[in-house]
């Protein structure tokens, strides 16, 4: 994604109620990003 | 509804392509009685509590984003949809997204909900997703200047071009002399960018958690574990009832057949990979390529990043490098047809006709000849120009003839 594409808008705050975590992941390009979140998003849980 | 952002939905969007596909995530949220845009809407609005209908200005906002957002959407999206055992619940996945304000989870919903926000440095995430964890990957810069190398020579656009070649009075390219400079120099400028923010003090380690790529690469599970535990997901991995391996699931993922990028095209014939810029993926092998002029090209800043990120202690390691690499950087890995698609992929977004007719732009196997044939076949001025001159460089570059046949 480019990282140009910015909302200035500010994100409202996550549901709080839900126990869930919420993360996200961030990576220069050709770091390994494709297999890191590969084997990551693909963990149980 | 100013700023419904196109990197927000993006990167929902983004994160449930990555391991769904497209397709799939459409026909499945169909299913579900989910319209896309309520769903992205309620996700960045937590306060539209489920079932509360949808302002009109908001719904026609959010069908405007996604349907840019939809152009956008890498033909590489059914890449990970492939293995049927990967594909996860989105109904369950969904559930902690949608739910009231008020309800309690579900005893069996997923512990964690992530998504790829794939080059965003990580102090502008922490701005635009607050209470969101940040994992952030990090690789040596010299092996991520090599590796980037290689991908841009299977991506030269026309605004890329002039970095490696400059055209002569009678409009022949020839290659700069000082194209390493140019362009690893606006390379090193995009990791001094994203990293600029890297040791500020509010991203503690309760926000952002640092992987190394090199410390995957050499116990995967063990990366993985942290990880799991950064977002609280590692007590189900550890449950043995459970059965799961995270052994085994890190084989399965094995770097070599999750990294294709767009989705490999295997040529049937003689079972190469025709569209695929990778490499090995290897710790180190910046070594190969580095000789001292041009880490001194690089520069002060590019040596501090360095250190910053602790792959070395000073700048000794210039000094170590010889005057001239152990090998020359290979132009003929030059990847022209794939070059032209990519640079011209925004008119097969922008066209819908274009995109039921050819589902994949980057199919350059398709026995039509796929998008790529009609790109020739139509002729434009700006895409003839760029095919010649792809054409030229990989006849400079002695680049594999495969990939300028027929083209």
């Amino acid at each position: 994604m480019s990282p140009t594409a910015v909302s200035t808008r500010t994100v409202a705050a996550p549901v709080v109620h839900v126990a869930t975590t919420r993360f996200v992941t961030t990576a220069m390009p050709k770091s390994g990003s494709n297999w890191f979140e590969a084997m990551l998003f693909g963990l149980r849980g | 509804m100013s700023g419904f952002g196109e990197r927000e939905d993006g990167t929902f969007l983004l994160a449930l392509s990555h391991v769904l596909g497209v397709p799939e995530l459409l026909r499945v949220l169909e299913g579900s009685g989910l319209a896309l845009g309520d769903a992205l809407a309620r996700l960045l609005h937590p306060s539209l509590t489920h079932g509360e209908p949808l302002p009109e200005s908001v719904r026609a906002e959010a069908a405007a984003a996604l349907s840019k957002v939809r152009m956008r959407i890498p033909a590489r999206a059914g890449l990970l949809a492939r293995d049927q055992a990967r594909r996860p619940d989105l109904a369950r996945l969904l559930d902690p997204l949608f739910a009231p304000r008020a309800a309690r989870p579900p005893a069996d919903a997923p512990r964690a909900v992530g998504c790829p926000s794939k080059h965003e440095p990580p102090g502008r995430l922490r701005e635009l997703l607050p209470g969101y964890r940040i994992l952030q990957l990090i690789r040596d810069p010299r092996d991520v200047l090599v590796s980037r190398f290689y991908h841009d020579l299977a991506h030269v656009s026309p605004a890329m071009l002039p970095l490696f070649a400059g055209r002569q009075r009678d409009g022949t390219l020839r290659q700069r002399d000082d194209w390493a400079t140019a362009y690893f120099a606006a390379r090193r400028d995009e990791l001094l960018a994203y990293y600029a923010d890297f040791a500020h003090a509010r991203l503690g380690p309760d926000v952002r958690l640092v992987t190394r790529y090199e410390d995957l690469l050499a116990d995967a599970p063990a990366g993985m574990l942290r990880a799991a535990a950064f977002i609280g997901v590692a007590p189900a991995l550890r449950e043995p009832a459970g059965g799961f391996d995270l052994g085994a699931h890190c084989e399965r993922f094995a770097f070599e057949r999750v990294t294709a990028g767009d989705a490999a095209q295997i040529d049937a014939a003689t079972g190469e990979r025709r569209n695929s810029f990778l490499r090995s993926g290897n710790a180190g092998d910046w070594r190969t390529y580095f000789d001292r002029r041009l880490a001194h090209d690089l520069g002060p800043g590019f040596a501090a990043l360095l250190v910053l990120l602790g792959y070395e202690r000073d700048g000794a390691w210039i000094d170590a490098l010889p005057d001239r690499a152990p090998r020359a950087w290979d132009f003929s890995r030059l990847r022209s047809r794939q070059s032209l698609v990519r640079s011209f992929r925004h008119l097969w977004e922008a066209d819908p006709a274009m995109q039921e007719r050819f589902p994949n732009p980057t199919d350059l196997l398709a026995a039509d000849g796929g998008f790529l044939g009609h790109l020739v076949r139509e002729a434009r001025p700006e895409v003839m120009a760029h095919r010649a001159d792809l054409i030229a460089l990989a006849r400079l570059w002695n680049a594999d003839t495969r990939e300028t046949v027929a083209f």
